[in-house]
């Protein structure tokens, strides 16, 4: 797949919380009632993405991570509904 | 004995409860357990409760007790030797069941010198016999099983009710404390033999005091140890207390900003001790 | 006490008498508004008025509480919507939502501070098998029952056997009709999805019409068993009454749809109960149309079988009568489900596996 070209946005209505603590993040995700508990740098991803939809190559260099860990970190998250790929 | 055979209110922290019972152990656990507690003839009560007699045919070959929530038993019955035993889970169950104006942790809490450490349950951890250590050296109770904290002002609420106590916990608080009150044990019980202790008249008659929570520690036993504090991650300590708690998940985004403030507000650490005096100077110490 | 004595229907009808409500009236309130589902109602209706620093702290924590969880639930089900939406896209057919989930998702005049436990959706028979399957590839999977029971629901009621979902936990009733097929009265579930509303944001996500939720209420009330919920599911009638009644077209064209379902019946008991209990404001035009042939004696009766078996909620509220007005409503509503010789061996079958169960926990308790 041609990362470039895919851009990711934050589902609508998730109504995200987010806290951090040492090195990690705990995630709340009003819209399912779940909670994540993430490294810091996802959360900071998320965070990204709640400003404006953005690629992979985009996110990975706002907060220096592996575009390969952005994108397992993108799929999961997306996989709980959190995340989606932008149409 | 005639008031709870027509209905005793009791105040335990926030709540009024109405007992209504004819079983001799429930009897003599309030006359013993409560009695510094106050007790009201009428007025609004959170909860009615029942402790009774299984009528029928087996009530003279093994007797059975069973705990009714206004008129409604939610429980299987129990043996009639336990009937105290059950009227305690029966009030926990009365609170996890209802009070969600609060967020409640399955914890237990302390207070000393105006600051509260909480101890999450991790069962065989040796929660209970801690909690009955500290409270029996001169910490304040706030509660064995049930912490609960207020949505407004995120302070814990009191009920210094009974320590629950299990099995070898029981002997081993009689020789810390060789004073320490403890009602009838029951025996044989799901959980082992069971045994209650009476909270010090300090932390009852300071039930109406919220506390504000600083510390959240994390005990284990381990044989010959030294007690020691190591720090505990606070996003683990986190997640802990919300998959642990009795109604995290039904506040929403409520409880995660209980849950989170909390945190927020709380030292973590892991603990580990052997000796109930080592520890219990340790923590102390701690709270200065 | 009777149930119009009850301070928790008093309040429910008349907001402002609370000012002058003592203790032992607050706490009755409490304890009934736990033993009938309507606690969380009554807090809404504080808020909506203004109301609630006239009330004792002590009350007020119970009413928020109930509060709180009725505010889980609506999220909780607008999430599982969303799944189920997704789930059901590649079905060609119309998803409809009924009861409380409905209320929730919906935000209808029923669901401020209304808790409910199931999520409960129609569909057309003919989808039956492929909504299945595909909620099945979604992780709900059917409760496990003997084959009586599984033949039970698919051949003789109007629902699946109950699902649940595998992860979330959460449980769906699958219906095919607000009757079963066993019933004496026969309705027209293909007219309630026809006339059916889209749920605002979902395109295969519908609730049925203003009419249609009043009939389906009365038809749930009157035919099920459920008599604990009995006073809860009228005060559901009373608020959509309440909240369509207003509209002077709405009268005339629930009596219409009544008797184009068929639904009649129960929609004349439900406007006499309501009206009894909870004051509904009925215009004289329903209150007197020969909506229902029978006579006055025998309509007297079968509602007072009616309030009886809903005061089963509470001690507070049963008086002599209560048990076998229950057990007497609880065999109509078996009756009206099923022909009699489909009902007295599925009677039988009940009790036999009621006494297997409690004769297996009687062998437990004593090891």
């Amino acid at each position: 797949m041609n990362t470039s070209v895919v851009t990711w946005r934050i589902a609508n209505n998730a109504q995200l919380r987010l806290r951090y603590w040492d090195d990690e993040c705990v995630l709340y995700h009003g819209a399912s009632g779940d909670t994540h508990r993430l490294t810091d740098l996802v959360g900071q991803m998320l965070e990204q993405l709640l400003q404006k939809p953005a690629s992979i190559p985009e996110l990975a260099a706002a907060i220096n991570l592996h575009e390969e860990d952005v994108e397992t970190a993108l799929n999961e998250l997306a996989r709980l509904g959190i995340t989606q790929r932008r149409a | 004995m005639e008031r709870l055979h027509s209905g005793l209110i009791l105040e335990t922290g926030p709540f009024r409860t109405r007992i209504v019972s004819h079983t001799p152990e429930v009897l003599a656990g309030l006359d013993l357990l409560y009695s510094d507690f106050p007790v009201h003839d009428d007025g609004f009560c959170d909860f009615h409760v029942q402790v009774e007699r299984v009528q029928g045919p087996r009530r003279y070959f093994r007797p059975q007790v069973t705990f009714m929530f206004d008129g409604m038993a939610p429980f299987k019955p129990l043996p009639a030797n336990h009937a105290f035993a059950l009227l305690e889970w029966g009030l926990n169950w009365c609170i996890a069941g209802h009070a969600h104006h609060y967020l409640m942790l399955h914890a237990a809490s302390l207070e000393k010198n105006g600051r509260a450490v909480i101890l999450p349950g991790e069962p065989g951890a040796g929660k209970s016999t801690l909690t009955a250590a500290l409270t029996l050296s001169g910490f304040r109770l706030l509660s064995d099983e049930l912490t609960l904290v207020d949505r407004e002002d995120r302070l814990l609420v009191p009920l210094a009710r009974p320590v629950s106590l299990k099995n070898a916990s029981i002997d081993v608080i009689r020789s810390f404390s060789p004073r320490a009150v403890m009602g009838a044990a029951a025996h044989d019980t799901h959980k082992g033999t069971v045994s209650h202790l009476k909270p010090t008249s300090e932390s009852v008659l300071r039930a109406d005091e919220k506390a504000k929570p600083a510390l959240i520690i994390f005990p284990r036993w381990k044989a010959d140890a030294e007690a020691k504090l190591t720090h505990h991650s606070k996003a683990d300590a986190f997640m802990h207390t919300a998959n642990h708690a009795f109604n995290y998940n039904l506040l929403g985004s409520l409880g995660y900003d209980l849950n989170a403030s909390l945190i927020d507000a709380c030292e973590c650490y892991d603990f580990e001790y052997s000796q109930l005096s080592d520890a219990t100077l340790v923590l102390s110490e701690l709270m200065q | 006490m009777k149930l119009t004595d009850s301070p928790l229907i008093i309040a429910l009808r008349d907001p402002g008498v609370i000012l002058r409500f003592t203790d032992a009236e607050w706490d009755l309130i409490v304890r009934q508004g736990y033993a009938t589902g309507l606690l969380g109602r009554l807090g809404a209706m504080m808020l909506k008025h203004g109301l609630k620093t006239q009330i004792p702290v002590p009350v007020w924590r119970h009413m928020e509480a109930m509060l709180t969880i009725a505010e889980k639930q609506r999220r909780a089900v607008l999430w599982e919507v969303s799944q189920l939406s997704r789930a059901l896209v590649e079905v060609n057919a119309p998803v409809m939502l009924l009861k409380g989930a409905a209320y929730a998702a919906a935000e209808l005049a029923p669901a401020a501070g209304r808790t409910f436990s199931d999520i409960d959706i129609l569909v057309p028979k003919s989808a039956l098998p492929e909504v299945e399957m595909h909620l099945m590839l979604s992780g709900w999977i059917a409760a496990r029952l003997d084959p009586y029971d599984q033949r039970y629901y698919r051949q003789w009621m109007h629902e699946l056997p109950p699902m649940t979902h595998i992860r979330r936990g959460t449980n769906l009733d699958l219906h095919h009709n607000i009757l079963p097929e066993t019933a004496r009265i026969k309705t027209r579930p293909d007219l309630i999805l026809s006339s059916a509303q889209h749920l605002a944001g979902f395109a295969n996500i519908f609730i049925p019409c203003p009419a249609d939720q009043v009939l389906h209420s009365a038809t749930h009330l009157y035919h099920e068993g459920e008599w604990e919920h009995g006073l809860r599911d009228l005060s559901d009638l009373d608020c959509l009454l309440r909240a369509y009644g207003e509209d002077s077209g709405f009268w005339a064209d629930l009596m219409a749809r009544a008797r184009e379902l068929n639904l009649a019946g129960p929609l004349s008991h439900a406007l006499s109960n309501a009206k009894a209990i909870f004051q509904t404001p009925v215009p004289d035009l329903a209150q007197h149309s020969a909506l229902y042939q029978t006579r006055t004696i025998q309509r007297r009766m079968m509602n007072s079988l009616f309030v009886a078996g809903m005061t089963s909620a509470h001690p507070s509220l049963r008086h002599p009568g209560t048990g076998l007005a229950q057990f007497l409503l609880y065999v109509r509503s078996h009756w009206l489900r099923m022909p009699m010789h489909l009902l007295i061996p599925h009677l039988l079958h009940k009790a036999i596996a009621k006494l297997r169960i409690e004769n297996s926990e009687i062998h437990r308790s004593a090891e």
